[in-house]
Order: C-alpha cells, then sequence, then structure tokens
C-alpha cells in the first residue's frame, strides 16, 4: 500500500473512532427502569452558551409542558452525561462560548409499595 | 387522542441495548403503555387489557403492524416489527394466588403461584419474592434480570440451572390479548392452575390446551399481547457459588461436560452446601490447549441449600471497568483497519480477566447472585444449544476455527435441563448452551456463520437461541431444528389463537423468515 493511502486509512479511522469515542459519567440509584432501552426520546443534546450564563434545562418531568418522553413517576433511575471528542473540540475552539454535551435519562419504575391482592 | 394508558411514542427509529442493530419504525405507530388510576387493581388490569384491544383494533384499522417489547435486549430483530413499538415496561403489577383463585385441580399450593403482568422485571419479581414472609423465589434466572417477564419467557431466556430449565419452564399459564374482541386465559389441560373466579377476574375466555400452550410460551411475541403471566416459585434457597481453573481440558473434565457426572472433577464445596444447581464452563479459546492446566478450562457452579438466618445479603460491586464505547471502538477498528485481526488474541487475553477470575466461594439468593449485565455497549453473542454428548466435540470444532479466524471473545458452556416447548431452543433433555460473546463486528460474525456451518458439516445438531445472534435461521434450517411436526403444530396454534384480522399485525419479517407465518387456508 502507498504511504499516502497508509496516512489517509489512518486519518479516516482517526475521524471515525473521534466520532465514537467520548467520556461519559454516569449517575444511578437503580440501573432498571421504566422502559424499553435506548428510547430516542430520552436521549437530548444539552446546549449552554457563554460559559453557563445561558442555559437549558433538560426535561423529563411528567408536568412540564411540550415533554415528548415524561417519566410518569416524577423520578429518575439514572442518568448519564456524555462528552465527545467533537463537543470537547468545540468548546476549545469557541473558547467555551458554545457548549455541547449528550444527556441520556431512565425513568424511575412505578411503585408498588405493598403487594396488592387480586380483591383490591 | 389515545385512551388513558397509552401514550404516543415519538420515536421513528430504535436500537436495542447491545447495539447491535437501528431499526426503522412507521412514524406515529409506537406507543407506551401504563395502567390507568382506578378504585381497584382489577379495574386498572381490566382498563389496560381494553387498552392492548384498542391498540389490535387501530393497527388493524390502519394497516400497521405492532410488537409489545419487554426491555430490548435481544440481539436479533425478533421483538420489533415493520410498523410500531409497544412499550410495556411500566406494565409491572404483581399478585399472590388466594385459594379462592386456584383450581381445585391445581397439583401444588396457592402459594405456589404468582401471577404477573408483562412489564414485571426479573429483578423486580425477585424483590417482591424475597419481601414475603416467609420468603420466596424464582425457580430460575438467566445469567442476568433486566428483562420483562414476558421478553423473557417468549424468546427462552435460560441460565445453567440444570434440574430446572430456562424461565418459560416455569410458566403455567398465560393471559393473551388475541384480537381486537378476544382475550384468552391459556394453560395446559393436563396442568390446570386458575379457578373459574380468576378467569372471571380476568373477564378472559378459557383455554386449556397442552399444544397450544406449549407453542405460546416461546412465541416472540407473535401470538398477541401477552398481559398476565402466572409463574410457580418456591421457597426461598440460597446458592453457594464457585468459581475455579483453570483446569485441564481432559478426559475426567470431557465425561463431566458429557454426562453432567461432576464426581471426577473433585470441584471444592461438593457435599457441603447442597445438591449441584447451576454448570458452567469457560474457556479462552486463544488461550487453550488440551491437558494442559495452565490453558485449560474455567468452571462456574453452584449448590442450591434451603434459605437460612442470618444471611448477608450479596452486593454489587462498583469495580473500576471498561467504558461504554469501548467495544464499539473494538469493533470499528477490526472492521475498517486491515490487519487489526492480528491484535484478537493478546486483546481477548487482556480482557477475559476482566470478564472472568477465580474466586473465593460466595452465597446469596437468585436475586444476589444474577444481577444486572455487566456487559455494556456494541457487544455480539450468539447461542448454540446441542445435546450434552456432543459438547466437547463442538468445542473442539471451535477452538479449530478460531485458529483460522480469531474470535474477539469468550466461550462458555452452561448446562440446562430441556423445555417443553415447541420450540423453545433448549430442546434437548439434556441442553448444553455455547454461548460466544465477545464484540461486536465482521469478525464475530464471520466467526458465527463459521461455527454454525462446520456444525451442519459434522451432522451435530443444534438450535440456536431466538434472541441472540442468529441471521442463518430460515425456514428450512428451522424445520431442520425443530421437526416439521413441531414448526406445524406451532403455527396450527397461532392460527388457532389469534383472530384472523390480527394475524398480519403480529406478522414481523423475522417469522415471516422463518417460515412461521402461513396461514391456514388461505389460498396462496
Amino acid at each position: 500500500m502507498k504511504p499516502y493511502k497508509m496516512v489517509f486509512r489512518a486519518l479516516f479511522l482517526v475521524m471515525i473512532l473521534a466520532q465514537n469515542a467520548c467520556v461519559s459519567t454516569r449517575v444511578e440509584a437503580s440501573p432498571y427502569q421504566d422502559s424499553v432501552e435506548n428510547l430516542e426520546c430520552r436521549k437530548e443534546s444539552s446546549w449552554s452558551y457563554f460559559w453557563g450564563l445561558k442555559q437549558k434545562r433538560i426535561d423529563a418531568n411528567p408536568e412540564v409542558a411540550g415533554n415528548d418522553c415524561p417519566c410518569r413517576e416524577g423520578a429518575l433511575s439514572w442518568v448519564v452525561v456524555k462528552t465527545s471528542i467533537t463537543d470537547f473540540l468545540f468548546s476549545a475552539v469557541t473558547l467555551g462560548i458554545a457548549n455541547h454535551r449528550t444527556v441520556t435519562y431512565g425513568c424511575a419504575r412505578p411503585q408498588q409499595p405493598t403487594e396488592p391482592s387480586l380483591d383490591n | 387522542m389515545t385512551p388513558l394508558g397509552i401514550d404516543p411514542l415519538p420515536i421513528n427509529k430504535w436500537t436495542n441495548k447491545h447495539e447491535n442493530f437501528t431499526h426503522n419504525l412507521v412514524p406515529n405507530t409506537s406507543f407506551k403503555l401504563w395502567n390507568p388510576p382506578g378504585q381497584k387493581h382489577r379495574e386498572r388490569y381490566m382498563a389496560t387489557t381494553k387498552n392492548f384491544q384498542w391498540l389490535i383494533n387501530h393497527a388493524i384499522t390502519n394497516n400497521f403492524k405492532l410488537r409489545a417489547i419487554g426491555s430490548g435486549w435481544s440481539f436479533t430483530k425478533i421483538g420489533v416489527t415493520e410498523g410500531g413499538l409497544i412499550d410495556t415496561a411500566g406494565l409491572n403489577f404483581s399478585f399472590p394466588i388466594t385459594q379462592n383463585y386456584t383450581s381445585p385441580h391445581y397439583a401444588k399450593q396457592p402459594e405456589d403461584l404468582y401471577f404477573l403482568q408483562c412489564g414485571a422485571i426479573i429483578h423486580e419479581v425477585n424483590s417482591r419474592l424475597s419481601a414475603k414472609s416467609p420468603q420466596r423465589s424464582i425457580k430460575s434466572s438467566g445469567a442476568s434480570n433486566g428483562q420483562t417477564i414476558a421478553g423473557a419467557l417468549s424468546t427462552g431466556t435460560h441460565g445453567a440451572a440444570i434440574r430446572v430449565g430456562a424461565i418459560p419452564d416455569f410458566v403455567v399459564g398465560l393471559h393473551l390479548i388475541t384480537g381486537a374482541n378476544k382475550h384468552i386465559w391459556l394453560e395446559r389441560a393436563s396442568y390446570p392452575v386458575a379457578s373459574q373466579e380468576f378467569v372471571h377476574w380476568l373477564d378472559a375466555d378459557l383455554v386449556q390446551d397442552d399444544a397450544q400452550f406449549n407453542a405460546a410460551i416461546v412465541s416472540f411475541g407473535s401470538f398477541g399481547f401477552i398481559h398476565g403471566v402466572m409463574i410457580e416459585t418456591e421457597p426461598q434457597f440460597l446458592l453457594t457459588e464457585h468459581r475455579e481453573g483453570p483446569l485441564a481440558y481432559d478426559n475426567t473434565l470431557k465425561n463431566a461436560m458429557k454426562t453432567m457426572d461432576f464426581t471426577g472433577l473433585n470441584l471444592p464445596g461438593t457435599g457441603l452446601n447442597g445438591d449441584m444447581y447451576h454448570f458452567e464452563v469457560l474457556f479462552n479459546i486463544h488461550e487453550f490447549e488440551p491437558n494442559n492446566p495452565a490453558k485449560g478450562a474455567f468452571v462456574k457452579y453452584m449448590f442450591k441449600k434451603p434459605f437460612q438466618l442470618p444471611h448477608v445479603p450479596l452486593q454489587r460491586n462498583n469495580d473500576f471497568t471498561y467504558g461504554d464505547d469501548l467495544l464499539g471502538i473494538i469493533s470499528t477498528v477490526l472492521d475498517k483497519l486491515p490487519g487489526s485481526g492480528l491484535l484478537i488474541p493478546a486483546m481477548v487475553n487482556l480482557m477475559f480477566g476482566l470478564a472472568f477470575k477465580p474466586e473465593p466461594p460466595r452465597v446469596g439468593t437468585i436475586r444476589e447472585m444474577f444481577n444486572y449485565t455487566k456487559f455494556r455497549g456494541k457487544v455480539a453473542s450468539a447461542a448454540m444449544a446441542i445435546d450434552i454428548q456432543d459438547s466437547p466435540r463442538a468445542v473442539e470444532l471451535i477452538v479449530e476455527i478460531n485458529k483460522q479466524k480469531p474470535f474477539p471473545g469468550g466461550l462458555s458452556l452452561r448446562y440446562v435441563k430441556g423445555t417443553r416447548a415447541t420450540l423453545g431452543f433448549t430442546k434437548f433433555p439434556n441442553t448444553c448452551v455455547l454461548e460466544m460473546d465477545g464484540a461486536d463486528g465482521q469478525p464475530a460474525r464471520d466467526f458465527f456463520q463459521t461455527v454454525w456451518n462446520k456444525l451442519e458439516q459434522e451432522g451435530i445438531s443444534y438450535t440456536l437461541h431466538w434472541g441472540k445472534i442468529n441471521f442463518n435461521l430460515n425456514e428450512v434450517r428451522v424445520k431442520q431444528m425443530y421437526g416439521n411436526i413441531s414448526v406445524q403444530s406451532w403455527i396450527d396454534a397461532r392460527n388457532e389463537l389469534l383472530e384472523r384480522p390480527a394475524m398480519p399485525v403480529f406478522t414481523n419479517q423475522f417469522i415471516e423468515q422463518c417460515g412461521l407465518d402461513k396461514i391456514n387456508g388461505a389460498i396462496v
């Protein structure tokens, strides 16, 4: 293989890995959730601007209007915040004026504090 | 406008838990169910039954397909359809059964029965049974516990319970929503469990039929919506787990693998903590040499004894482990970088220690022992069931194939009692499930294909796990695996139970590919 092809392939691979690779933090009260895994509407882009002076909340609250995928119990099971290499570079290039993260969450399952009987 | 208890799900595509595929859905056809409020649980349960029927009617009227989905752990498209998904994970009621709801002909006691709504997950069921006084337990579990009960039984989820079997094997009744105007309580005629009062509680039609029950119990969501599941439980018990190895892969081990007679192995702990309950053999096939103890097998086994206090519950550890994206990155490198396959043995040797290492014995309940899956990210898993007699030969064939096509993962053999389910993949009276788990990508898939081809060439009879990677399944192979009579019996049961207008709603490409979608009497 010619050297320029090798370099091209290596660059291509680095680009793919850069898209895939990221740093994530998972906060977990329970790994179990009230829904099927990987619900698209429970993965949100989170933008903040001007070093955090302007930012929008990610809402899972069922009482907030326009929420596509609310947590019916009003409670979360786990949250993952991911920063990709692209996110990192974007923050660096804009000197922190624009920042992006990806937030994924799982809602708490319906609780059954006392076991019901068929008669109640 | 949907009825109370049905939320539209704004999804157009969905990726399974293990990230093996992303499936496109028809917009505005997916929904999430929850139990509407009501005075009594019966009222709430029946409202959800009506909601299932509303969904079937809605799908028939608007000509689209539906599939109930549990936790979404399956590795294949068996659990999805070319229409919409119904998220049932929020339907998690569970009820103890009393004498008046038990058939007078039931062979055991009412406290042995437990009625679950479809979305109850195994962890939840275990927790609720453990909270009873005296404590109870499910009879067996898969390796982990995040599946819904309906999802786990529908694909034949299994562990390595050598005398109990897989999850469908302790299910004794199903509440099936089989049409816009029909729902049934289905149980075996030879093993009645529910009284007329229970059937009235459901407001369902009673069907007692062994063949139909055995077909419906492993039917991948294609017999309608499973709303309720009756399982049998037993008094709480303790498992003592041992992880040993490496052991030489020699005639003694091969004999144990072929016969499940473990006496020659002199396993530590034998005779101290009850009978053998769980038996599993693991191989790093990249560091394997017959008769060499340093390059041999590892074993994981558990003994079962009655629950006793004091018992300190086992807790999940929080060790440093690989990141969520690691397997995805490995998969990308193996697929895209020429020559990267040479890295596979070194990579597997490095990761095998993370996946399995000998440890001191530990004691716990089923709830504590079979915990949330530790596999995260882009995982490939294929599982073949074979007769235990064939297990050493199959291992040796796989080791040979690995020399030509390195597999980015490990091999484990889990021993399970055979099932009565018509298309249950653990079909051999004494079944050995060969599991090949690793990083997904073309090398893994090439390896699976080569192994399946080799078993066919060598005349080793096998079946494939319905919920794991099984892309070679087709009508011919399904008939070879289960036999024409069993396949026809399954198709007949589906035709008899499902209302005719509902059949297209519950037909997906996967069952078409397997030739299981046939409509009896249809003019083709």
